[in-house]
């Protein structure tokens, strides 16, 4: 749903929260209403966690318990406003936000699951035993619920402001993932290491996704506090936090996914509360099955159903016309040529006694193509990832552009002006082309976390404008007329340009090529060669690692050598070509015989470097 | 001093039931990098499988009521093996719907249909053997024995002494035997392992067989000391989860370690202040996850950019 | 150098048919994703021979390799194996078959001993205490360095050693071709020097081998025929002594300017 439709859609749902309590007095009903618009409050946060930063919580009825507490404590104990109390709910639901986000920047994947089960269980055990402070299962009773001029809430004032707090969460939420802050989630989901490499924070992101989906969480504990008067540790348990995940991943992780998911797994939940043993069984297969049949989640099934049904539906939007060549940022104040851009001294790292790079040094000069080689496991992408801060060096020193950045985070390397594609692509694949170009502007989208959440008409024109520029970016390198396809319905050698445009688009002054041409052929090689060039042109700085020796002959104006992790040449292409040491270490010995003789004692002094080694990946 | 001794002799009992399970996510884990999360339904399953077994050798009904008579030596032992088939072929069942399918998928969906899994076991538990926690009598009776004044249930004994048979037991299988060397393999190198002539799927379904087995054994042997409850599942899997983390989630004797530990943590804390105990272990999760997170004697893995 | 490689050992009663080659690749395409590793690679070996396939890095030697002993699926094309049809079969079966590989960077078990190791190559033989004790003193009749370490974990021995070991655990499969994945890849110029002196000791003894290299001059010097592959395609083949002299191999590796 886009724009019109969407508002249409909001309209709709505002005239039905309005008008159903009038229709019906039925206090089940109401009840029913009231708790979808919980569970979808809820849900939606969670999901902005779970579907688009990808970090999977089986806690949250942890967080749920904080928002229900703070309002108990707070009204029944220290009777504070209800509404005060509301607030300080959410609040509170930030902070432990963050707190379990803390593990969550440690560990990945099962042991983050595992750990959010841990934070669970430990806050349904709190309130069960502290019983002078949660008075366990006897519960808080006395909680103060919401009042307008000293009237409490009523089961209709209930629904509508559970459906306007519903409603308010749907608008900013959909608003933030529209814009940067959403490509950046899902960036965090799909390549840490590349969301890392376009200026993105993974931490900062990470906090942020937690923050929000414990708000939410926290916000829907005090609502049920405050609405029932009462809380105990009965509802806090596991299976709650199952139930919020499994909204999220039954409703699919489009912005109306939790919709669907709160709409039926609620009904549900009502309809099969009589049979309770059926009830769980269901949240049981269903988390089973639904992945099997939907593994987009209900909305995404109904999405591909409608694309099939109606394949109008799947006719893109044109895209504007955008006048003008893309140039970079600092075009025209661009230094001379020959300046030093990025000094590195002595860089050595060892894992355990394998020495992927020996004391390098190396220098990198403005408006050149400078070309990194070796044989397999020379150590070339090691030194790469150490340019851009990926691994830490054990020893020496990395000054860029004078400034050292030997200790910096990617995202801060990146935002001093490196930028990097991956020898394996590292694409965000289920985001469009554009996009994925977005992503890498990411940083020169000057929309700030409150502009973006209250939809304001800055960050609108901000993403205008950056749609407009990576518009440009993407006719530079002759992928317009494949803007709006998925990144990985690319055919593979457009998938690598692709990775080149997101680079350009942190306007880099010095762009890291890992392989650029891996996987390419002849034809698709002599077009990289091509843009390479007009890249430099543009005034930025190439440093590439390459194997096609025809590409790289062809475009660099300096060739460094690594062979066991050590520098063992330097110079201009022809020299480097001829270098007998160069041809030795591509080659093998000329003759194995004369080699015998000692014509290479030297080289056989190296260290055994087992810098291929299989297992330890 | 009494008092702690007790404590450690009951911890490292409870440890033993940990290390078990914790040495099941294991074997798992290093052969596919996944596990079953639902492991804690699969001890619940263990526990009462193990109590109708014992009911049929005591020629009963399933879920009649359990007696001190019906329990003995024999048949404890006769239902332990019933309990790990079952629970072994439960493992190959989980491992074919939940856990193949959803390997290597984006998102961690293998971790959902484990839940899955689990949750549905548990409901058909639930359905079979009804809410309420069970007392399972235990074979050797409940006279507390005196150790150097301490006083510890012969179960407990029993325990210790069948959790750590079982793990020297796997210990030398791995370490010694044709069919051991070939589940290390695998679990370093699926390729070379499979350059060697060893049929990879067949290791790896037997890796879930072997963990379901000892989650089944787990429940069998800590009935009788805490009952036989349909919700027990889910903090004992945790907490042996978490022994894994402590020990190093790749290493099968970290696991092992971890379990004992974590046993006497929480019996130890628990001699202080009863409430702390669950808390603790997760204050120790958080300490070694930010001071050593590949565990104590885990391996820290490479990640490749 | 050895010139005995061209005399065939043949076991008593064993008939060598000379007209099927032990190894045929027939139009093998294999692809992951959207990348086209392989675009149609026919080659062949023939019993007693040792034939090389060399070319850069990314060109698709591994990827072959791994195709052929059944560790990739094949998308199109054939693998026959004494002219049997194996591009279907399971890498666990292609074993007792006959096709023994030592991989890409070596992945020995690095915690199980160099004994345990070389055991394992064996595995699928259900052979006798004194079969398999027979097998090991052979291997470390050619491996001498193995013997000393045998107790050692693999892990812990140095790069030159676990590519010893790596090929002396494919041979305990007592192999009819041997599958040797780039065995000079990071190592040394003086163990790549031994590891060649190695594979001269297998030809011959008479393994026929089948070689994949990026050191192309060591690799041809040994091999009785080889292969250039450039991006998924065989480019050139011929002798080991006319492609070594070819300037286009060397054209392959550093350009042609």
């Amino acid at each position: 749903m886009k724009g019109r439709a969407h508002l249409v859609g909001v309209i709709a749902v505002a005239a039905a929260i309005a008008l159903v309590p009038f229709v019906t007095s039925n206090a089940f009903y109401l009840k029913v209403l009231f708790l979808i618009g919980v569970n979808y409050l809820a849900a939606s946060g969670l999901n902005v966690l779970v579907g688009h930063t990808g970090q999977k919580s089986l806690g949250h009825a942890g967080l749920f318990a904080v928002g229900a507490y703070t309002v108990a404590l707070l009204t029944a104990r220290a009777g504070w406003n209800p509404w005060l109390a509301f607030v300080a709910a959410g609040v509170m639901a930030a902070a432990f936000g963050v707190l379990i986000a803390l593990p969550a920047l440690r560990v990945k994947g099962p042991a983050l699951a595992m750990v959010t089960i841990g934070f669970g269980i430990v806050v349904e055990k709190i309130v069960s035993e502290w019983q002078d402070v949660f008075a366990g299962q006897q519960g808080i009773y006395g909680v103060v619920p919401l009042a307008i001029g000293g009237v409490r809430f009523g089961p209709r004032e209930w629904v509508w402001f559970t459906g306007a707090l519903a409603l308010a969460a749907h608008l900013m939420i959909r608003a933030l993932l529209k814009g940067k802050y959403g490509r950046a989630f899902m960036a965090v989901n799909t390549a840490e290491v590349a969301a890392e490499s376009v200026g993105i924070s993974v931490y900062r992101f990470k906090v942020l996704a937690f923050v929000i989906s414990a708000v939410t969480c926290g916000l829907a504990g005090a609502l049920i506090a405050q609405q029932n008067q009462y809380i105990s540790s009965e509802f806090i348990t596991f299976g709650l936090s199952i139930f919020f995940l499994l909204i999220v991943l039954f409703g699919g992780s489009s912005v109306y996914g939790p919709l669907l998911g709160a709409i039926v797994l609620t009904l549900m939940d009502a309809f099969l509360a009589r049979w309770p043993h059926i009830q769980h069984f269901t949240y049981g297969a269903l988390l089973l099955f639904a992945l099997y049949v939907m593994p987009e989640g209900l909305s995404g099934a109904i999405r591909s159903a409608a694309r099939r049904l109606f394949p109008s539906l799947t006719r893109l939007p044109p895209l504007p016309a955008v006048a003008g060549e893309w140039r970079l940022s600092s075009a025209g104040e661009a230094p001379p040529a020959e300046r030093l851009l990025l000094e590195a001294r002595d860089l050595y790292k060892a894992y355990g006694g394998v020495v992927p790079i020996n004391k390098v040094d190396l220098e990198i000069r403005t408006g050149h193509i400078h070309s990194l080689i070796g044989p397999n496991g020379a150590g070339k992408t090691t030194l790469l990832n150490m340019l851009s801060g990926i691994v830490p060096a054990d020893r020496g020193s990395i000054r860029f552009g004078g400034k050292d950045i030997g200790r910096l985070a990617p995202n801060e390397i990146s935002r001093l002006g490196v930028g990097r594609t991956f020898q394996n692509l590292k694409l965000f694949n289920a985001m469009s082309v554009l996009d994925n170009v977005k992503v890498g502007l990411h940083t020169r989208i000057d929309a700030g976390l409150w502009t973006c959440l209250w939809g304001l008409p800055a960050s609108a024109r901000q993403e205008r404008k950056a749609g407009d520029e990576a518009l440009r970016i993407l006719a530079f390198l002759d992928l317009s007329e494949h803007a709006l396809e998925r990144a990985d319905s690319l055919p593979y050698g457009l998938q690598r340009r692709l990775e080149l445009a997101r680079a350009l688009a942190t306007h880099p002054r010095l762009l890291l090529l890992d392989e650029p041409a891996a996987g390419l052929n002849p034809h698709e090689t002599g077009d990289l060669i091509e843009v390479i060039s007009r890249i430099r042109d543009l005034g930025v700085t190439v440093l590439l690692i390459e194997h096609h020796m025809d590409l790289v002959m062809a475009i660099s104006d300096h060739v460094i050598v690594l062979d066991y992790g050590e520098k063992i040449a330097e110079g201009s292409p022809a020299n480097v070509q001829t270098n007998p040491r160069v041809i030795a270490a591509y080659l093998g010995q000329e003759d194995d015989e004369d080699a015998e003789a000692g014509g290479d004692a030297d080289r056989g002094a190296l260290p055994a470097v087992d810098a291929g080694g299989g297992h330890r990946g | 001093m009494v008092a702690i001794l007790q404590a450690v002799l009951s911890g490292l009992a409870l440890g033993g039931v940990y290390a078990l399970v914790a040495l099941g996510f294991n074997i798992t884990h290093s052969t596919t990098k996944t596990f079953n999360f639902g492991q804690g339904e699969f001890l619940v399953a263990g526990a009462f499988v193990a109590v109708s077994g014992l009911l049929l050798l005591a020629g009963k009904g399933i879920t009649d009521p359990l007696n001190p008579d019906d329990v003995t030596l024999l048949r404890y032992a006769g239902s332990m093996v019933i309990s790990m088939v079952v629970l072994g072929l439960l493992g190959v069942l989980l491992y074919y719907t939940a856990v193949r399918p959803f390997v290597g998928q984006a998102g961690l969906a293998w971790v959902m249909s484990t839940i899955g899994f689990g949750i549905i076991i548990q409901n058909v538990a639930l359905a079979v053997w009804g809410p309420s926690a069970v007392v399972m009598p235990s074979p050797l009776g409940n006279d507390v024995i005196r150790v150097f004044g301490a006083g510890i249930l012969p179960q407990e004994i029993m325990v210790l002494v069948a959790s750590i048979a079982v793990m020297l037991c796997i210990d030398v299988v791995m370490r010694k035997t044709k069919i051991g060397k070939a589940v290390r393999a695998v679990a370093q190198s699926m390729d070379a392992a499979t350059l060697m002539g060893i049929n990879v799927s067949a290791i790896v379904v037997l890796a879930f067989v072997v963990s379901s087995s000892l989650a089944g054994l787990a429940g069998l042997l800590i009935a009788p000391i805490t009952t036989a409850s349909v919700y027990m599942g889910l903090t004992l899997a945790l907490k042996a989860f978490s022994a894994a983390i402590v020990g190093g989630l790749n290493n099968p004797r970290g696991c092992m370690l971890g379990g004992f530990l974590l046993g006497l943590l929480e019996a130890l804390v628990g001699l202080w202040h009863a409430e702390l105990r669950e808390i603790s272990i997760f204050m120790l999760i958080i300490l070694v996850l930010a001071l050593k997170p590949e565990g104590l004697l885990g391996q820290r893995q490479v990640e490749k950019v | 150098m050895p010139t005995a490689a061209r005399c065939r050992r043949s076991m008593p009663g064993e008939v060598i048919v000379a007209e099927t080659p032990l190894l045929q690749v027939e139009g093998l395409e294999v692809r992951y994703g959207a990348i086209e590793a392989l675009k149609g690679v026919s080659l062949e070996v023939r019993q007693g021979e040792v034939v090389t396939i060399i070319g850069g890095n990314g060109a698709g030697k591994s990827t072959l390799m791994k195709t052929i002993s059944g560790l990739e699926p094949a998308a199109a094309g054939r693998v026959l194996f004494e002219g049997r049809d194996i591009t279907r079969l399971p890498g666990h079966l292609r074993v007792p078959l006959g096709i023994a590989q030592s991989p890409e960077g070596r992945q020995v078990f690095p915690d199980q001993t160099i004994r345990d190791n070389l055991l394992l190559g064996a595995y699928h033989r259900n052979a006798g205490a004194a079969e398999l004790e027979a097998d090991l003193k052979l291997q470390f009749e050619t491996f001498p360095r193995l013997q000393e370490r045998q107790r050692q974990m693999a892990g812990t021995i140095s790069g030159g050693e676990q590519q010893m070991l790596a090929i002396a655990r494919a041979l305990m499969s007592r192999p009819k071709l041997l599958l040797l994945d780039e065995p000079s890849l990071g190592l040394a110029p003086l163990v790549v020097r031994k590891i060649f002196g190695v594979i001269r000791d297998l030809k011959a003894r008479g393994v026929t081998i089948l070689l994949v290299e990026q050191m192309a001059n060591q690799a041809l010097a040994v091999a009785e025929r080889g292969y250039v592959i450039e991006t998924g395609r065989i480019t050139l083949q011929g002798r080991g002594a006319d492609l070594r002299r070819d300037p286009k191999v060397r054209a392959a590796y550093l350009g042609e300017h």
